[in-house]
This record gives C-alpha cells, structure tokens and sequence, in this order.
C-alpha cells in the first residue's frame, strides 16, 4: 500500500501534475468571477496568470519527456535552451501576475468593504 | 584571499529568478493571511495551507534547488556523494508541496469568489454650504 502510493508520487507523476494543474485553473476561474464580482481591472492580472503558469508547466512536462524519451539529443543547443527557459520564464511571470493580481485586488476589495467584525 | 563556492550562486544577474521567487513565496503567504480578517470556514483554511505550501515550495525548497544543495532524481544517480533517500524525501514534498499546494490554493480562491459578499463600507460625505 505504502509502496503503491510512493510509486504513484514518484514514478507516475500524472495524479499530481493534474492536481497542480486543475489548482492553477481553479485560479483563474475564481479570477474571472471576482473580476465579474467587484467590477475589478486588477483581477484579470491572476487571469492572465494562471494562463501563462499552465503554459509553463505543460511546456516543462513536454520538456521533462522529450529528455527522457531521448527526442532532444539530436536537437540544436539553442532549440534545447530554448525549450527549457520559455516554459521557465513562463512560470516566474505567472506566479508574479498572480501575485500582484491577489494583491492590488485585495487591496481594492479593502478599501471598498468593511471588515466583518466592524 | 579568493572565495571559491561549491554551490551555484543564488542571487546574482544570471540567477535572479530564486530571488523572486522567493519573494512571490512570502508575498502570498503574507496576502492570503490578510485576507483572512475577511473570510471564514473552508475557503479561507484552503486559501491560507495551499499559500502555506506554495510558500514552503517557492521560497525553500525551488532555491534550494536552483543552487544545486538539493538535486533531482534525474540526475541523481551522476551525484555518488549526494543521500538517495533524503533527497528522494525532498523530491516528494517538493511535489507534494508544489502540486497540493496550488491545488488547495486554486480551491480556495473558486470557493472565495463564491463567497457572500461582505457589507459595503460606510461612505462618509461631508457637505458645505455656503
């Protein structure tokens, strides 16, 4: 039992990845209707976000089985740089959107909406 | 006297992306902690453990594997000197972290955009006459 639940962790990673994934997605989803909710132009920031991180990771999944699969090794060394630092850079600036998304949103909801316990 | 590292460098201009990745790490934790002054119950528990997680991945364990203390399985059998079991251990709470952190984060976040509103804020307006 124990063993079966490491090889799925480790070895077939496609329970995870999904999680990460429908994660990601969930995010922009719940950046769509806050954007729809409070009339938002920061929302959108997460919305783009989240495109860019899906993107990203599935560039970094393709990149992760084509090394393995051995389809990289006849490639240019700018096609292999190339593969591997778009999906990297795709990554940083998701997760700066969705940072200053969440964060000029919360800001603009705060200034907007009185705390519950006042 | 010339200061040689073994590890690669972590904040420098070829390698500014751990910088900021750490700081996107602290950035969400810090936010989501704020945001649950407004929020209760379920969403704002998944908002603030995936945050949690999402922070412990970006902010710990991305950085210390971009300077090269912690190493992948794919190259770990090239590394005789590094521990299999231990980094085999950080290989799956990266993924745990990473993956179940944007999971319960992505969670929160849907199930506080459905969340009821909360009251408006009184508009306080001064009038003049004169």
């Amino acid at each position: 039992m124990i063993a079966a639940i490491f090889d799925i962790l480790l070895n077939q990673t496609f329970l995870a990845d999904m999680a990460g994934l429908i994660g990601v997605g969930l995010v922009g989803l719940g950046g769509i209707r806050l954007a729809e909710r409070y009339h938002s132009i920061n929302a959108p920031l997460m919305i783009w976000g989240a495109i860019a991180l899906i993107l990203g990771r599935l560039g970094i999944l393709g990149f992760q089985s084509l090394s393995r699969s051995g389809a990289l090794m006849e490639a240019s060394s700018g096609v292999r740089w190339t593969a591997l630092n778009l999906p990297m850079g795709l990554l940083t600036l998701g997760v700066g959107l969705i940072v200053a998304g969440f964060w000029y949103h919360e800001r603009q909801v705060e200034a907007k909406f009185a705390e519950p316990g006042k | 006297m010339l200061f040689v590292s073994k590890f690669s460098p972590l904040a420098s201009l070829e390698a500014a992306r751990p910088v900021f990745l750490i700081l996107m790490g602290i950035a969400m934790v810090l936010i989501s902690w704020r945001l649950t002054k407004r929020l209760s119950g379920f969403p704002a528990w998944s908002l603030v453990s995936g945050a949690l997680l999402l922070g412990l991945g970006y902010s710990v364990l991305l950085p210390l594997y971009e300077i090269g203390v912690l190493i992948g399985p794919d190259v770990l059998p090239f590394a005789p000197d590094a521990d299999p079991t231990l980094m085999m251990t950080c290989h799956l709470l990266k993924s745990v972290s990473m993956n179940g952190g944007w999971l319960l984060f992505g969670l929160g976040m849907f199930l506080t955009s459905r969340a009821p509103l909360p009251e408006r804020r009184p508009v306080h307006l001064t009038i003049v006459r004169s």
